[in-house]
This record gives C-alpha cells, sequence and structure tokens, in this order.
C-alpha cells in the first residue's frame, strides 16, 4: 500500500529543472519551426510579394529572379529553416515588407508597451482572484461569498474584449475618467489594466475558490480541525498553499490567452503596441512582421509556463520525488 | 442457515435518474442554461431564415434612430435594423462556436483515441504533431494562420480549428490510454471479445462524453473568440452580420447612438453564459460516483 | 469515575432529512476501549464526524453529547475549538490523506501544538514517535508524508492525536489502509497512549482482539453493547450474527475430485526493462481444475504480473507455461480484480456487463431474452436477485459491484477464474460471501487462482498456497489432502 514514489535525494531538484528547461527549449524550437513554415506556406510567390511590397508594381521576370536569389529562396528549404533559426538566434526576424526596417527593431519598440499593458492586468487579475477566492471561501454560502459568486459568473459570461469595450464606452469616457488615446506610460496603463484584470478575475476567483473548497472538505483539513486549528489558520496554511499549486497551472494557461487576446484589448483602448502593429501586418500580409509577432508571442508564454512550473517544483515535493 | 446465506436478495438501490438529460434538467443552474440556450438556438435558428427587416438592406432616411417600438434596439448608421441584424447575426456567432468545436471534437476524438490504441508509429506521429500545435498558445497560432489565409468567415473557422484540435487529440488519447487498464476492459479481453466491439463499447462512450464536456465547457470562450476576431475585421465580413462585428461597427457612432453596442454584448453575454451554465452543470452530472 | 465520553440519546440528521445515526447512547470510562462496528451503512463515520463536531452546517445533532462533563451538543465553534486537541484527539482512516502533501511530517505533527499557540520542539516530536515505534525518527520527520509507509504515517498521526494527552481518542478505521500485520501494530501503538479509545471499525475480528467493550451498529442504531467474549459467545442481534458469520470457517470443503492439471508454469520469469512490472524470477505453479490455488505475498512481490502471465497478457522471458486444451479457447480464463467498481463498465446497466461473454464470437448464438433470463439466474445466483439488471455500477455498493463481477466470470462457465486481490476492497461481509462463491465455482470443477496479500483470507478459502517474496513462489506452504 505505500505508493511508490522514488526518492532521488538532494540532486532531484536539479534533474527536475534541467529536464523542465529542456523541455521548454524544445517547445520553442517547435514554435519556431512552426513560425518560419508561415512563409513557404504562405499563397502566391513570396518573391513578387516582396517587390511588390517594395513598390515595384509590375516586377519583370528577371527582377523576380533576382530577387529570388537574393532572398535565399533557390535554397532547399531545410537551408533556409536554418538560415532563419540562425537569424532567430541573431536577433534578426528579417525586414518588413512595407517599411523595410528592421522587424527586431520595430518590435522593440512597440513591446515594452504591450509587455506594461499584459503585466499590470496581469497582476490585478492575480491580486484581485486571490483577495475574492479567500474572501468567498472564508465566507462560505453567507452575503460575501454570494456577491463574489453573482460577480464570477457575469464576469466569466463577459468575453474580456466586450468587457472593456462596454467599460470604456460607458463608465471611463461616459464620467470623463482619464483621457483614453494616451502614450503608453504606466499611470494611463492603470485604467486598462484594471478593466482586463477585474474581468480575468473573475473565471481565476470560481477556480481558485473551487480549489480552497476542495481542500477545506479535505482528509487533512478535517484531521487539522479535530486537532484544534481555527477555520482561519487552515484556510491560510493548509488550504491556500495546496490550492495555489492547482491555481498556478491554470494561470499559465490562461497567460497564453491573455497574450493571444492582446491585438483585441490593443484595438480597444487603442494602445500602441504590438497587437496594433500585427493587425496592420495581417490587412498589409506583411508576413515577416506577423511571424515576428508570433515568435514573440509564442516566447513569452513559453517563458511564463516555464516560470511557472518551476515554481510549482519548488512548492510541490511530490513533484520533485515523482521524476525519477 | 446462516445469516450470510449468498442465495438471499439484497436490498434494491432506489432508482437514479439515468438519462444524462434529465440529469441536466434537475441540476439547478443547468436547467436555466438548458432554457436559455435553447431559447438563443430557437432565436439564431429563425433568424437565419426570417427577420422583421431585411438585416442588411440600408434605410438612409431612419438612420441612428434610437430604441422604439418599430426598431427595438433602434437603427445602425444606414439605416438598417439592429434586432434584424442581432437576429441574423445569431447564427454566425453560435452557429461558428458550435461548429469549431464539433470538429476539434471530432478531430480530436478520433486522432487522440487512434493514437492512444494503436500506439507505435501512429501514435508518435500525430502526438509530434500535436506537440508542435501546441507549442503556441492558440489564439496566438489562430492570428498566425489567419495572417497566413488572410481574413474571412471560413478562414477563421478553419485557424481555430487548427489551433484548437490538438488540445482534444491529446486529451482523448491520455483517456483512451488510462481506458484501455481499466479492469472491464481486460475483462472483456479475456471473454473473447473482438477488439472493435471493446473499443466502441467500452472505451470511446467513457472518452467522448468527458472529452464532450471539456468542449462545452469550451464554448462560452470559443463564443467570445470569433466575436472577438469578428470584431477585428478578421472574421466575418461586411455587410454580413455577426455579433462581434456588429460591436464593431456600432464602436464608430457611440457618441451618437451609445444604445447600439448594447444588444450585441448582451446576445453575447447571454450566449456565453447559457453555455458555461449548461457546461458546468454537464461536468457536475455526469462525474462519476455521484449518481 | 467519570466517563470521559458519555452518549444519550445521539441522533445525526443531514440536511437531506435523512437521519444515518439515531438514538444512539454510550458511555466510556477513563482509558477504556469502546469499539464501535458495523457493516457498511450502518452509521460508522458519521458518529465519528459527530463525536469530533466535525459535521458541517446544515447537518443537525440533537440528543447529548458530555465531553469530560461539557455538553457538546449545539457547542459554539469556540468551545469545540478548545476541546479538540486537549480533551479529544482524532485519528483519521488514510493516514496519506490526513497530511498535508506540501509539509513535513514533523510539521504535521507539530500542528498539534502550534494550533493551540504552545510549542513543541522538533526533538520533543521525533521522542514521541520514537516512543510509538518510528525508528529514525530525528531524521525522517523532516520528510513529506508521500515518502512514508502507511504503518508509520499512522503512528505519526497516533502521536498527533496524543500530543497534548487528551483523556479520549476517537479513530476512526485506523487501520483499514494498512496491510494486516501492519494493522496490529498500529493497534498497539494506539493503545500504548494510555487514553480512554473509540474504535470505529467494520472489522470484528480486528475489534475483538483489541477492545474492552464492542457496540454493534446496524441501520443507524446501536444494537447491542457487550464485552467482546460475551459478543462472540452470545450474539443477540442478527446483525451482530451477521458481522460474527464473516469470521466462521466456510461450509466444509467437499474433497476435490483428483483431476489432471489445467494449467502448469515452470521456471517462469518476467523481466521487463524501465522496472515497468514487478518482476517474476523462475516462479513454478500448478492448477488444478476443481481446486482453488491461492498466491499469497507483500505488495509488490509480483504476484499479480504471475497472475498476468497465467493469463496469457504478459508473455514470459523465460520458462515455460503450458495450458491445456480447455484453457485455450477465448473465454476459457475470466478474471475477478481488485477494484469491484472499475471491473464493471461504468456507463453499462450491469446486466450488460454480466451478458458479455456470453456475446463472444464462436459462442452459441443466445436472443436477448435467453441472455437476459440468464443474467437474472447468474445474478440470483451470487444472491442478487432484488437488484434492478438496469443499475449502473455506481448505484450498487462495493460489494455487490463485486458480486456482479462474480457473475459474468461464472456465467460462461470458464475452465478457470483468476482472481487478484478479490476481497481488499470489500468489508468482512462481503468478503465471506465472494469467498463463498469463489468456493461454489470450485466445487463445479472450475479451476480457481487467486492472489492476495491476506494470508487469513487464503487459508479459509484456498486448497493449497504458495507464498511470494520478491518475484520467487515458494513451493505450497499448505496443501490440503488430494
Amino acid at each position: 500500500m505505500t505508493p511508490r514514489f522514488l526518492m532521488i535525494g538532494r540532486g532531484g531538484l536539479w534533474v527536475a529543472v534541467a529536464l523542465r528547461i529542456a523541455q521548454a527549449l524544445l517547445t520553442a524550437l517547435a514554435a519556431a519551426i512552426v513560425v518560419w513554415a508561415l512563409l513557404p506556406l504562405a499563397p502566391g510567390d513570396v518573391a513578387t510579394r516582396v517587390l511588390l511590397a517594395r513598390g515595384v508594381l509590375e516586377p519583370t521576370a528577371a527582377e523576380i529572379a533576382s530577387a529570388r536569389e537574393d532572398l535565399g529562396l533557390n535554397d532547399p528549404l531545410i537551408v533556409q529553416l536554418f538560415h532563419w533559426l540562425a537569424g532567430v538566434v541573431r536577433g534578426d526576424l528579417g525586414q518588413s515588407f512595407t517599411s523595410q526596417a528592421p522587424v527586431t527593431q520595430e518590435i522593440l519598440e512597440r513591446l515594452p508597451a504591450t509587455l506594461m499593458l499584459l503585466g499590470l492586468a496581469l497582476a490585478f487579475s492575480i491580486v484581485f482572484s486571490l483577495l475574492l477566492a479567500l474572501i468567498a471561501a472564508g465566507y462560505r454560502d453567507r452575503w460575501p461569498d454570494r456577491a463574489i459568486r453573482l460577480y464570477t459568473q457575469i464576469g466569466a459570461a463577459l468575453p474580456t474584449f466586450v468587457f472593456a469595450l462596454l467599460a470604456l464606452t460607458f463608465v471611463v469616457v461616459g464620467f470623463q475618467m482619464g483621457r483614453v488615446l494616451a502614450d503608453p506610460s504606466w499611470s494611463s496603463a492603470l485604467i486598462p489594466a484594471f478593466i482586463i484584470g477585474l474581468d480575468r478575475a473573475a473565471s481565476w476567483t470560481q477556480l481558485l475558490r473551487a480549489g480552497l473548497l476542495q481542500a477545506m472538505a479535505s482528509g487533512y483539513a478535517d484531521v487539522a480541525r479535530a486537532r484544534g486549528a481555527s477555520e482561519r489558520r487552515i484556510l491560510l496554511r493548509h488550504a491556500l498553499p495546496n490550492a495555489l499549486l492547482q491555481f498556478l497551472t491554470a494561470i499559465g494557461v490562461s497567460i497564453g490567452a491573455l497574450i493571444g487576446g492582446a491585438p483585441l484589448i490593443e484595438a480597444i483602448f487603442t494602445w500602441p503596441g504590438l497587437g496594433a502593429y500585427l493587425l496592420e501586418a495581417m490587412s498589409a500580409r506583411n508576413y515577416p512582421v506577423i511571424q515576428g509577432y508570433v515568435l514573440i508571442a509564442a516566447l513569452s508564454y513559453v517563458i511564463a509556463a516555464l516560470l511557472i512550473d518551476l515554481v510549482a517544483l519548488l512548492l510541490d515535493p511530490r513533484l520533485r520525488d515523482q521524476r525519477a | 442457515m446462516s445469516v450470510l446465506d449468498v442465495t438471499r436478495p439484497d436490498v434494491v438501490p432506489p432508482p437514479v435518474e439515468r438519462r444524462l438529460l434529465r440529469r441536466l434538467w434537475r441540476h439547478p443552474s443547468g436547467r436555466w442554461g438548458l432554457l436559455l440556450g435553447a431559447a438563443l438556438l430557437l432565436f439564431a435558428a429563425l433568424g437565419a431564415v426570417w427577420t422583421p427587416y431585411a438585416p442588411d438592406v440600408p434605410d438612409y432616411a431612419n438612420a441612428l434612430k434610437g430604441p422604439s417600438l418599430a426598431h427595438p434596439f433602434g437603427t445602425d448608421a444606414t439605416g438598417r435594423d439592429m434586432f434584424s441584424r442581432v437576429m441574423n447575426g445569431a447564427h454566425r456567432s453560435i452557429g461558428a462556436a458550435m461548429l469549431v468545436l464539433a470538429a476539434v471534437f471530432a478531430i480530436g476524438l478520433v486522432l487522440g483515441t487512434l493514437a492512444g490504441l494503436a500506439g507505435g508509429l501512429t501514435d508518435t506521429v500525430v502526438m509530434r504533431v500535436a506537440d508542435v500545435a501546441m507549442a503556441l498558445p492558440g489564439l496566438v497560432l489562430a492570428f498566425a494562420v489567419l495572417g497566413l489565409l488572410g481574413p474571412g468567415f471560413v478562414n477563421l473557422l478553419v485557424a481555430l480549428i487548427v489551433a484548437d484540435w490538438a488540445w482534444y487529440a491529446r486529451l482523448s488519447r491520455s483517456l483512451s490510454l488510462d481506458a484501455r487498464q481499466r479492469p472491464h476492459v481486460i475483462a472483456a479481453q479475456m471473454a473473447g471479445i473482438p477488439r472493435w466491439r471493446i473499443v466502441l463499447g467500452h472505451i470511446l462512450p467513457g472518452v467522448a462524453l468527458q472529452v464532450g464536456i471539456v468542449a462545452t465547457l469550451a464554448l462560452g470562450s470559443m463564443i467570445g473568440a470569433i466575436s472577438g476576431f469578428s470584431f477585428l475585421g478578421l472574421g466575418v465580413q461586411p455587410p454580413a452580420a455577426e455579433w462581434g462585428a456588429l460591436l464593431a461597427e456600432s464602436r464608430l457612432f457611440f457618441a451618437l447612438a451609445p444604445w447600439l453596442l448594447l444588444a450585441p454584448a448582451w446576445m453575447i453575454f447571454l450566449s456565453v453564459l447559457a453555455a458555461n451554465l449548461v457546461g458546468n452543470a454537464l461536468r457536475d452530472v455526469a462525474s462519476p460516483g455521484e449518481a | 469515575m467519570d466517563p470521559v465520553l458519555a452518549c444519550q440519546n445521539l441522533s445525526v440528521t443531514f440536511h437531506s432529512g435523512a437521519t444515518p445515526v439515531r438514538d444512539i447512547s454510550f458511555t466510556v470510562a477513563p482509558g477504556e476501549c469502546l469499539a464501535l462496528v458495523g457493516g457498511s451503512g450502518a452509521g460508522k463515520s458519521t458518529i465519528a464526524k459527530a463525536l469530533v463536531g466535525l459535521h458541517r452546517n446544515g447537518t443537525k445533532v440533537s440528543g447529548s453529547l458530555r465531553l469530560g462533563g461539557r455538553q457538546m451538543v449545539g457547542a459554539d465553534r469556540a468551545t469545540w475549538r478548545q476541546v479538540r486537541g486537549r480533551q479529544i484527539g482524532f485519528v483519521a482512516q488514510n493516514p496519506w490523506a490526513s497530511c498535508d502533501p506540501l509539509r513535513a511530517v514533523g510539521d504535521h505533527v507539530a500542528e498539534a501544538w502550534r494550533c493551540h499557540d504552545l510549542t513543541m520542539s522538533w526533538r520533543g516530536i521525533a521522542a514521541r514517535l520514537d516512543k510509538l515505534g518510528v525508528s529514525d525518527a530525528g531524521r525522517r520527520i523532516a520528510q513529506h508524508p508521500h515518502t512514508w509507509s502507511g504503518g508509520m504515517l499512522q503512528r505519526a498521526s497516533i502521536a498527533a492525536a496524543g500530543a497534548l494527552v487528551p483523556p479520549l481518542l476517537i479513530a476512526d478505521e485506523p487501520t483499514s489502509a494498512l496491510d494486516a500485520d501492519r494493522a496490529e501494530a498500529v493497534m498497539t501503538a494506539l493503545r500504548s497512549l494510555g487514553s480512554a479509545v473509540v474504535l470505529i471499525s467494520h472489522d470484528i475480528g480486528l475489534v475483538l482482539r483489541h477492545a474492552d467493550r464492542v457496540g454493534v451498529l446496524h441501520d443507524g442504531g446501536l444494537v447491542e453493547e457487550s464485552t467482546p467474549e460475551a459478543l462472540q459467545s452470545a450474539p443477540a442481534h442478527p446483525a451482530t450474527r451477521h458481522l460474527l458469520a464473516a469470521l466462521a470457517p466456510l461450509p466444509p470443503r467437499r474433497a476435490p475430485a483428483p483431476a489432471a492439471p489445467v494449467l502448469r508454469m515452470a521456471g517462469v520469469s518476467a523481466l521487463y526493462d524501465k522496472g515497468r512490472l514487478p518482476a517474476v524470477v523462475d516462479a513454478d505453479l500448478e492448477v488444478v481444475a476443481g481446486r482453488i490455488v491461492g498466491v499469497q505475498g507483500p505488495s509488490g512481490c509480483g504476484k499479480s504480473t504471475l497472475l498476468r502471465l497465467a493469463m496469457g497478457i504478459e508473455t514470459p522471458t523465460g520458462g515455460t507455461v503450458w495450458r491445456d486444451d480447455a484453457l485455450k479457447r477465448p473465454g476459457a480464463i475470466l478474471p475477478v480484480f481488485q477494484d469491484p467498481v472499475g471491473s464493471l463498465v461504468p456507463h453499462w446497466p450491469v446486466w450488460r456487463s454480466v451478458a458479455e461473454p456470453l456475446t463472444a464470437p464462436g459462442r452459441p448464438r443466445a436472443s436477448a431474452a435467453q441472455r437476459r433470463e440468464r443474467v437474472a439466474a447468474a445474478l440470483a445466483r451470487v444472491g442478487l436477485g432484488g437488484i434492478d439488471p438496469e443499475a449502473r455500477p455506481s448505484e450498487l455498493s462495493v460489494g455487490q459491484c463485486q458480486r456482479v463481477a462474480l457473475a459474468r466470470a461464472t456465467i460462461a462457465a470458464p475452465a478457470m477464474i483468476v482472481a487478484d486481490e478479490p476481497t481488499s476492497a470489500l468489508d468482512s461481509p462481503s468478503t465471506w460471501r465472494v469467498s463463498k462463491l469463489l468456493r461454489d465455482a470450485a466445487e463445479n470443477g472450475t479451476a480457481v487462482l487467486v492472489v492476495s496479500h491476506d494470508s487469513g483470507f487464503l487459508a479459509r478459502l484456498a486448497d493449497d498456497v504458495v507464498g511470494m517474496e520478491a518475484g520467487r513462489t515458494r513451493g505450497p506452504i499448505r496443501a490440503a489432502p488430494r
């Protein structure tokens, strides 16, 4: 009846960390290959498209042929892939079809604004959901819990962009709270991030509340109760750490949704970040920019998921021992 | 005679409702979700074939009218009746979400169980392709595919299917691997039941139910995603009506006619709510051991 | 002396209106062990929770419950908190589930002091564990619960329950997650603290060995209370007789007719890489029609792998497995498993699971009506004639599911039945019934192979018992005359 976990001693944690990092690198590589594949898969001839974007309206066959040569399109695909990957490692994502500027440079100009907005929104959602879930679990089935449950039901049923649109139109603009069209700064990011956080926190609160209640009803909570522990002590010392572990994993998945939703959010708040840059590129079929965006988004996701898993690994002794 | 006489009949267990739909109906919030969902589906089906006014014929004389008896949601900038447009857009918003989920459910279930049960090369190939698809967050992959194919309603559906199928395949695979080891499957093997009957009778129904619950729970966010992409102009193209696209159109005139935003927003809210209510209730009533 | 615990007409009513415990009265004197014993559904765990005040709002406890002179029915949370730990200690069923998985075992024990704002040194905790028989406690309390064995972890829980030396301990099935030999040691540790104990258990054998007085629970009421000796010699209530019957030997075995072996394993080994399965090394086994062969060994000794080799779903890496022709047709070997609910198809009505072996290709075609008739007969044979054949497995008790599984295993008249720990999930009356049914199958000429960790169970059931340790069989430990 003994659980058959293998103890792997002190080295276990580092082995597990190394394995997880290796897995993240593999995922990043897979993402990079998908991103690269966008160009060869794109409809139409790449060289013609590049020439058109450069303003050569009716490229001759000779012009196209020399462009093909310049762009390395005559190489076998696998060679093109390696060239591209080598470029990525050097930080070279190619040139924008429309502006002719290096994509990396254009992305780096816009990245801080997006990171600012998303980071602040993430912080708001985590703080809101932690507070609300703790209150709801502590006052289970009483009015604070009921009120919070109503909020989570409504929030979970309103897609973030719809909520943001309504809040912006009817509250922020309606009551003249702050300027909408703003330069990206921490203070101008505050209201949009608050709105996003308020909506995102709804489903996270649901999740964390359920996890807390589950932990409060578990065997170890009952045993702690039978030893004379107060409900507050059980909630904060036993239920919270256990529920947080589960919650962390869920946040990892949600971060992907947050990153993927950035273009929509930025369109609503007219936020001059990466999302707006992507939308411009999509309407112009500016593939290097699309590729650059997707790569950056994928890498941020890989890094966020890696960090979350490493934290979970540090916190949960069972994960450490299982990896043997 | 021993008190433990094995031929003495046992106590008859109390009858339990076995039909899922009826258990859903008895669930406190499941009932409201079913009612709301049925009403919305009816509204969408009707809106696909009939609306009080033509949904995309301009009537410049009646532009940007406030809500009235003739136009309960008002009229838009070209005088089109907002109620008719919301009604006509319903089948695109809700139908598309259901279509995408049905597709990823079917693809994921087939590929996932195939990989799990066949093992070997099939498993390796399917799962490595799925790994690559899952290296990107779903919405980002959808943007990438849309960037490749260009905007459009059909392209949007394709993009969302490409972005989502791998999750369902991986889930189906792990569920079917788990089911394959269950005692009842081994018992059937030993009894000489052919493999195809074990797969269809023992393994698939359980896997399909679990994956179906996950798909139902995802319906709400799928409705949100489709209207979101259409809001950005990447999905349904004008003049066709769709709730997200209607929000984008209405947004241009919010200073003059703020009510135009409310109708599509409400519809999105109500349909996501219905999907969430049904999904959560389904998860509650279908969990084994809680009969 | 005043009793440490006095219950008078204690009842528990759930929010749904159900009353799983009705009008129970008993007292516990200082230092004595009162056992409350009963089958599943008798209200055992509901009483355990009521005695420690663990029921949620919405569950009503009425009557009188006096702990050291203090009335606890209707007591508020603060009062309960003062009493718990100091007046009353609690030991739960599953030692792993009782520990916060993120904290060390030492923290789990120290919690008993900390939640009363007291402190206890790590060394003091280690000393307490040492006294209860945990070796190397000083080092091991820094480890996490999942690395401990059940017996050791349960001792840590006992140390925590007795931390503040309460005059009374409530132990809710403290040994049911443990192997039989470890259970005895844990019971001894529990009694060694000197506190009075209310032992709640389904295991009448354990209770008779360890309790000073025994109360029998049946259908929510306390139907009989007596000393173990009196209870055993003169049981008054049918429920008591029912429980005691589980200890009774099976009806005398008709001497099995001499028959040829159907399965012979000689020098069989199964050594898989990556440690996928516990290995089997050079094992010998012979199974004869009409006889019951038991394989007994601790968990992880390879006995389940041996069973899978016998079933033919694993192939040996060495040695020979000879099967009689009768075993070669599909459906000739039918299994019974440790997990009764999981052995039935969850989404099928039970009749379909039972009928399934009849529908295998190559069997004579039977109409749906004929199949249903044979299912009804098979269910009646295992004493389940009264259940709705349309019921799903989740609607039946675990013991009922195992009997349904036996109905399936016997319906197609297999040449051999193989059973892997068939009773380890069952209470004693169900164990008795399942043993009887396996015996019946053997009397009808079926070869039966049973593996179990429980030597007592195999001693009662099997004709021959083969021991197994670390993958090797030890020739018949005990063989009935042929």
